[in-house]
């Protein structure tokens, strides 16, 4: 099978929908298989499917990733929000009701939190160490406005892990975050 | 073609020149000032609210001995910024809360079979987005509590959930701030903690916070929060069963 078109997959895809796009199934079996021609390409369209990657690896009975294949897996994550983000593609206009790209920063304060909408709902933001605290540090403070735009706020605001990655994905009534770190005894 | 590249660098020019005025005047727009004494809340509170709603401009000052925002912006952000924090400024009501604790993992036979007590249209969303197919509700619970309440709960033997209630912003948003997932371990061991962090929600939304310790660890752990208005609420119903 031919790599899929994964930003045309992308775009006729919205977040947590009740039906995929056509291909879209097969496009996840062809990542799940490994496929490293259009593996940046597919994190890219859905940084979430790096949570799928074991998936096919276990039913193929193949063995799991090594360290350094995950690290190069979320570095690719990492690379397609750069990406993104570089190439303009994240537009800070809220164009759809639930349809919506979001990237974030995690921010000791919430004020310093950076939330740009665009056009698909998923987010990968790096762990802080320092953790909100608005009795703490922000009392008599002055703060900098952080950006314009509507009052909504990101999923998660600070985490005590400083190494932790954070994904989230909002949609139509349910909104899905996960909180990634070696250190989580869970 | 020359014509042409001069007609497109004219219009180019026009249009970076009006942008660069509108910016200019946008820039040079007065600021106000305008102090606002909360009634039914510590102004505190208000803060992450009111740095979304600044203006590149702006600031704001907390000063606590009279529990009042001191905002500094432009007219039409003051004129944004106000109207929210009236609202956002509101004796305490009851929210009811719904929490779950779930373990999430991958079936280890083969042919899998997956399963879940989950809602079927949530267990479809998530098993679209994680690589699990098992989703076991280990621990549940349905709880009201007014907007400024900390609440303790011990999920079952293993988990305990704190946090603080925050009020309803904007008609739909709340904060769960302080928000700790610990798992308490034999009874005279202190308490693991997992996660602590501050959860902005939206009302009636379903939230998953998921744990885990990668991207292809085999199983996770998940906190799935509702916050709804009112002291009645719609728990999730069970759905699948192997």
């Amino acid at each position: 099978m031919s790599c899929p078109d994964w930003r045309g997959l992308a775009r006729r895809r919205g977040p947590l929908h009740g039906a995929d796009p056509a291909g879209w199934d097969d496009a996840v079996t062809h990542f799940e298989n490994g496929c490293p021609s259009c593996r940046r390409a597919a994190l890219l369209a859905e940084p979430m499917l790096v949570f799928r990657r074991l998936r096919g690896s276990a039913a193929a009975g193949a063995a799991e990733m090594s360290a350094a294949q995950e690290a190069s897996e979320v570095d690719s994550v990492r690379q397609a929000v750069a990406a993104l983000r570089a190439a303009g593609r994240i537009d800070a206009s809220r164009s759809r009701r639930f349809v919506h790209w979001r990237w974030a920063a995690a921010a000791a304060l919430a004020a310093a939190a950076l939330s740009i909408p665009a056009d698909n709902a998923w987010q990968l933001q790096q762990g802080r160490g320092a953790l909100p605290s608005p009795a703490a540090v922000m009392r008599g403070a002055v703060l900098p406005a952080a950006f314009a735009g509507d009052a909504e706020m990101p999923a998660v605001e600070g985490v005590n892990r400083p190494g932790a990655r954070i994904y989230h994905m909002d949609g139509e009534g349910l909104s899905v975050v996960m909180i990634v770190d070696e250190s989580l005894d869970v | 073609m020359a014509p042409v590249r001069r007609i497109v660098a004219s219009f180019l020019a026009a249009v970076f020149l009006a942008a660069a005025l509108g910016a200019q005047a946008q820039d040079t727009d007065e600021l106000g000032v305008n102090a606002y004494t909360f009634k039914y809340l510590r102004a505190g509170e208000a803060l992450p609210l009111v740095s979304t709603l600044l203006s590149k401009r702006g600031t704001v000052e907390l000063q606590p001995a009279t529990n009042t925002l001191v905002i500094r912006d432009t007219p039409g952000a003051l004129s944004r910024i106000l109207p929210v924090l009236r609202t956002y400024d509101h004796p305490a009501r009851r929210l009811t809360i719904d929490l779950y604790i779930v373990r999430a993992s991958r079936s280890q036979v083969s042919p899998p079979t997956p399963r879940s007590d989950l809602p079927e249209l949530m267990t479809r969303r998530l098993r679209s987005l994680l690589p699990y197919d098992i989703y076991e509700v280990q621990a549940q619970t349905q709880l009201t509590a007014r907007e400024g309440q900390p609440v303790t709960y011990a999920l079952g033997e293993e988990y305990q959930v704190t946090f603080r209630l925050g009020s309803v912003a904007a008609d739909r948003q709340v904060k769960l701030s302080d928000f700790r997932v610990q798992r308490r371990g034999d009874r005279k061991a202190p308490a693991v903690p997992l996660i602590h962090t501050n959860l902005n929600l939206v009302l009636d939304q379903t939230t998953s916070l998921g744990m885990a310790r990668n991207e292809s660890s085999p199983e996770a752990l998940m906190v799935v929060v509702t916050v709804r208005n009112g002291e009645t609420s719609h728990r999730l119903q069970r759905a699948e069963r192997p």
